[in-house]
């Protein structure tokens, strides 16, 4: 089944054609087959490995957050104020999320070694810039996206999309060696995959991951000052060279500009949060929150139907403000299990993930959520070395 | 132990046989409204719409509910469904404030229905949810003028117009 999941996120960026609604549409539905396909073979093969799995705080905190959501999802429905005319609604997110836990409690019992994260770090990376040459040199493939306002989106649902899950993928392989990172030798490999990153950072034009990934390297790399300095170069001369496009890149290309916008996006969602204890229910954060908004979002997305206004551009305030104040807490002890669990590749990747996602959508989508459960899957449950 | 056993067979295999159909119904449902844009967009029919509306309906997929339910209000306004449309659009919006432009179309709708005061009371409404969408003042105007209201119909209308020159001078993303 590791083999099939291994083919799964390695086509990941090809799995995508025109004729479907959403851009993930197909990911999702091969998505639900393949965790299909996993629970029948677990239910005829692999009942010994159920039977030797013994759930850690992890699973159970984790198993906590999907209870969470589907009491809010039961609580939309039942208790919140003008509920939705039927059950339907918030079900897709609801089951999307349930789906994904089970593909992490599947993904516990196969184990996955290094050796897996490996391969697939790899062939992701390999597959990305394949996507971004098909994207560069055949626009006209249906099975192949096209761009966003002139920046390269691998086929994902926006271009940050694509840039924070490559540098995920860039800390799967650079720090393969599990531990003693900043002691471990690099070989050509680890500077193919480092190369590769930065173009498709570049190509991506996505200001929150070049950040993410000058943090990640930053604090985990025995050259930090040349790293530091390095980094900022890149970061100048790409706002440099990029805002030269045209005068609504100059515009986007401002840090300042963006990082307003997302506090403008933060203000609306805590004064939502603090409106709603019990929040606006699973999946309900885009339909719900037009009424919180406040008076200055307006002049960045003037338009209702801009897609910026439907998220939070937080994924933690996101949850928090769907399954109201109680998911504090949750949130609170997963971070809290995550942080004091071993690092390793999986913990380099899941933090650079979770800090890019404080200022950005893709965990809220379905392709960045799917890659945070094989993470998680992945994490070095050894607690006794904490002691 | 058998029990156990049982129990996790049994647990997976539903698990695995119930989750087999929603990955074919998710796709199928993806794929239907698709289409249905797609034709709508280039001829709008009601029996093209009530047609592909009653198949996508049938798939029992939760494909963003909220979202599909828009089109769908959307385009029964567009074809002076009003009767399916009012209903439709007044249990959105209950339940959906200021959810993309569904009070700028309950407004359409009642302008349809000549019920004037209606049609003003939903674009304010719009307004208020979106103050800087251009749109809401030139259909505001529009009600105006239908109204008699000359004077304050070409106000609405140079406000609609001055805030979408300052728009366009905005990210359009």
């Amino acid at each position: 089944m590791l083999k099939l999941w291994l083919l799964y996120f390695i086509a990941f960026p090809f799995l995508y054609h025109e004729t479907l609604y959403e851009v993930y549409g197909l990911r999702v539905a091969l998505f639900y087959g393949l965790v299909a396909v996993h629970c029948l073979n677990l239910s005829f093969t692999g009942l010994s490995k159920i039977q030797k799995l013994k759930p850690d705080l992890l699973d159970m905190a984790l198993g906590l957050w999907v209870s969470l959501r589907f009491v809010s999802y039961l609580a939309l429905h039942t208790v919140l104020d003008n509920p939705p005319p039927g059950w339907l609604y918030g079900l897709d997110t609801l089951m999307l999320e349930s789906a994904a836990y089970l593909f992490y409690l599947c993904l516990r019992l196969e184990t996955p070694n290094s050796e897996f994260f490996k391969k697939l770090g790899f062939g992701m990376i390999i597959s990305h810039l394949a996507v971004v040459c098909l994207q560069w040199g055949w626009s006209d493939f249906s099975w192949v996206r096209e761009l966003s306002d002139g920046r390269y989106n691998g086929s994902y649902f926006h271009p940050n999309v694509f840039a924070i899950l490559t540098v995920a993928i860039f800390a799967l392989i650079w720090f393969d060696s599990a531990r003693g990172c900043k002691k471990a030798q690099r070989t050509d490999y680890h500077w193919y995959a480092l190369i590769l990153t930065l173009i498709v950072l570049w190509l991506s034009a996505s200001k929150n991951a070049i950040l993410g990934m000058g943090v990640l390297l930053f604090f985990r790399s025995k050259f930090r000052w040349f790293i530091l300095i390095a980094g900022a170069l890149f970061f100048f001369l790409f706002l440099q060279l990029r805002s030269n496009v045209s005068p609504e890149e100059t515009f986007r290309n401002k840090l300042s500009h963006s990082v307003s916008i997302r506090l403008t996006i933060f203000q609306s969602t805590l004064f939502a949060i603090s409106q709603n204890p019990a929040g606006l229910g699973t999946g309900q954060y885009a339909t719900r929150i037009h009424s919180y908004v406040k008076e200055n979002l307006h002049s960045y997305f003037p338009h209702p139907k801009q897609h910026s206004l439907n998220k939070a551009h937080n994924f933690a305030l996101e949850w928090i403000c769907e399954s109201g104040w109680l998911m504090i807490p949750v949130l609170l002890l997963i971070t809290w299990i995550l942080y004091y669990c071993p690092f390793n590749h999986c913990k380099a990747a899941l933090s650079i993930t979770a800090l890019c996602s404080l200022g950005s959508v893709h965990l809220n989508y379905p392709e960045g959520f799917l890659l945070f459960s094989l993470l998680l899957a992945g994490m070095n449950r050894d607690f006794e070395e904490i002691s | 132990m058998k029990a156990v056993e049982i129990f996790f067979r049994l647990f997976f295999a539903l698990i695995g046989l119930g989750l087999l159909p929603v990955s074919w119904f998710h796709y199928e449902h993806q794929w239907q409204l698709h289409k249905l844009l797609q034709e709508l967009d280039q001829s709008l029919k009601i029996d093209t719409l009530l047609k592909r509306w009653s198949q996508l309906d049938s798939i029992p997929s939760p494909l963003a509910r909220a979202h599909q339910d828009y089109y769908y209000f959307r385009f029964l306004v567009e074809l002076d469904e009003s009767e399916k449309a009012m209903k439709l659009g007044l249990m959105l919006q209950r339940s959906f404030p200021g959810y993309y432009d569904l009070e700028q179309w309950l407004s359409v709708l009642e302008l349809q229905n000549r019920n004037f005061k209606g049609s003003l009371y939903w674009v304010e409404k719009a307004i208020d949810y979106h103050p800087l969408d251009e749109s809401n003042y030139f259909q505001k105007s529009l009600i105006l003028k239908r109204m008699g209201l000359d004077k304050e119909a070409r106000k609405a209308q140079e406000e609609g117009l001055m805030i979408g020159k300052r728009n366009l001078t905005f990210r359009n993303h």
